[in-house]
């Protein structure tokens, strides 16, 4: 279980204690998945890669390439909160 | 129409970034039945190298035709030869069908035609206009049939008369292993075996058939395509529905994603079997069509039938009585 407060032994943090407070703590954001729609959905990642995010929002992983910044990234990333992560669909209907 | 373009590939690498099992870069792929990962360097030389391993088999003639719709998987298979053709002894002809399907096909063929230029290959297209008298869209406006039914069979004639205008003998198709699972699954479940073996005997009238993404999945197909900065988001055939297909395909990412390499093994299993058996099964010999002449099924081709000229034909006949 991870520890976050505000202030703490900076001792405790090098040793790997205790995990700094970071700006998605302290502003509570989330992942931002941009759909092959172009529609955005705000995700917590808790520690899960892409592939069971994807899954979570019923899109098949395999069917899809994913990018963090203009780049391509494997679906077993897990990403942080604060990214934004666009889905590109590859296989179509039919 | 919208290409994706990606900033970079290979850029120096980030703590969160997982990297390429071969080189450290950061990866772009991972492929779920080796269990590793790859950068695009390596990615593309894996897909080409699966070509290779392909083509190697095959005895390729002066002239492949490729067809080439335009799409991500024709593109990426005509990229891949460019790539690699030094090592072949043919030289591509890319061989595109417009089947006139407004707000939709203006794109891929405008698509199509730009990377023909870019990778200086050969193009040439026919239009079902020019070679039918009416485009897609006329014909399905007039018929009860299904339009993917009557694309399919006019798509294949448009392609065989380009064929035997240049005296192609063999066309290598953008199909991958995604494809080839589905169609295997879906052989079984309509329970004609005849499909298995259709398109791969001996024909001295068609072109054979080459399939070089064989064990290629879509997803890697997509991916050199990506990479090659020749992936473009193209719109969707408005013709397209849900069908078996889909739902076989949905089935099959399922079983992917639990058991890694699914996908090939069903792609494989029906290639095995033409193997095994296709030189002991018995296929039925063309006909020839009472009205065009081209070889098919029955005495009047699909082709005819969907251009409805058998039925004056009939009605010639009867006046003619």
């Amino acid at each position: 279980m991870m520890i976050y407060i505000r202030s703490c032994n900076p001792n405790h943090i090098f040793a790997g204690i205790i995990k700094p407070i970071t700006h998605n703590a302290k502003t509570n954001s989330r992942m931002r998945l941009v759909l092959p729609d172009q529609s955005v959905i705000e995700v917590s990642v808790e520690g899960r890669t892409i592939e069971t995010i994807l899954n979570s929002q019923s899109i098949d992983p395999l069917t899809t390439l994913i990018s963090r910044e203009d780049e391509i990234i494997p679906e077993d990333t897990i990403p942080d909160e604060d990214d934004i992560i666009k889905v590109i669909r590859i296989s179509h209907g039919g | 129409m919208r290409t994706i373009l990606l900033k970079s590939f290979g850029s120096p690498m980030a703590d969160k970034k997982i990297h390429c099992e071969k080189c450290e870069r950061p990866a772009v792929y991972l492929d779920r039945e080796r269990e590793i990962h790859l950068c695009s360097d390596h990615l593309k030389e894996s897909v080409e190298n699966e070509v290779r391993r392909y083509l190697i088999t095959k005895r390729l003639p002066k002239t492949l035709g490729v067809a080439f719709s335009g799409g991500k998987d024709s593109t990426a298979l005509l990229k891949v030869l460019s790539e690699i053709r030094s090592e072949f002894p043919s030289s591509i002809i890319a061989l595109t069908v417009d089947e006139g399907i407004e707000g939709y096909r203006q794109d891929t063929i405008r698509a199509a035609t730009e990377t023909c230029l870019t990778l200086r290959i050969p193009h040439e297209i026919i239009r079902f206009q020019d070679l039918y008298g009416h485009s897609l869209d006329h014909l399905v406006s007039g018929s009860e049939r299904n339009a993917c039914t009557i694309c399919g069979i006019l798509r294949r004639r448009a392609l065989e008369v380009l064929v035997q205008k240049h005296k192609i003998t063999m066309i290598a198709t953008g199909h991958n292993q995604d494809d080839h699972a589905q169609t295997t699954v879906m052989n079984a479940i309509s329970g004609d075996v005849r499909k298995i073996f259709t398109g791969y005997g001996p024909s001295s009238w068609y072109a054979q058939r080459i399939k070089p993404f064989a064990r290629v999945s879509e997803k890697e197909v997509t991916l050199y395509a990506l990479i090659s900065g020749l992936f473009r988001d193209l719109p969707e055939c408005p013709y397209a529905v849900s069908s078996l297909r889909g739902e076989v395909r949905t089935l099959l990412y399922q079983y992917e994603q639990t058991h890694p390499g699914a996908m090939r093994n069903a792609a494989r299993c029906e290639e095995e079997i033409r193997e095994r058996l296709g030189g002991t099964y018995q296929q039925e010999l063309y006909k020839t069509c009472s009205i065009c002449g081209w070889p098919g099924s029955g005495t009047i081709c699909q082709v005819c039938m969907v251009l409805g000229k058998d039925v004056r034909f009939q009605n010639f006949m009867k006046d003619e009585k």
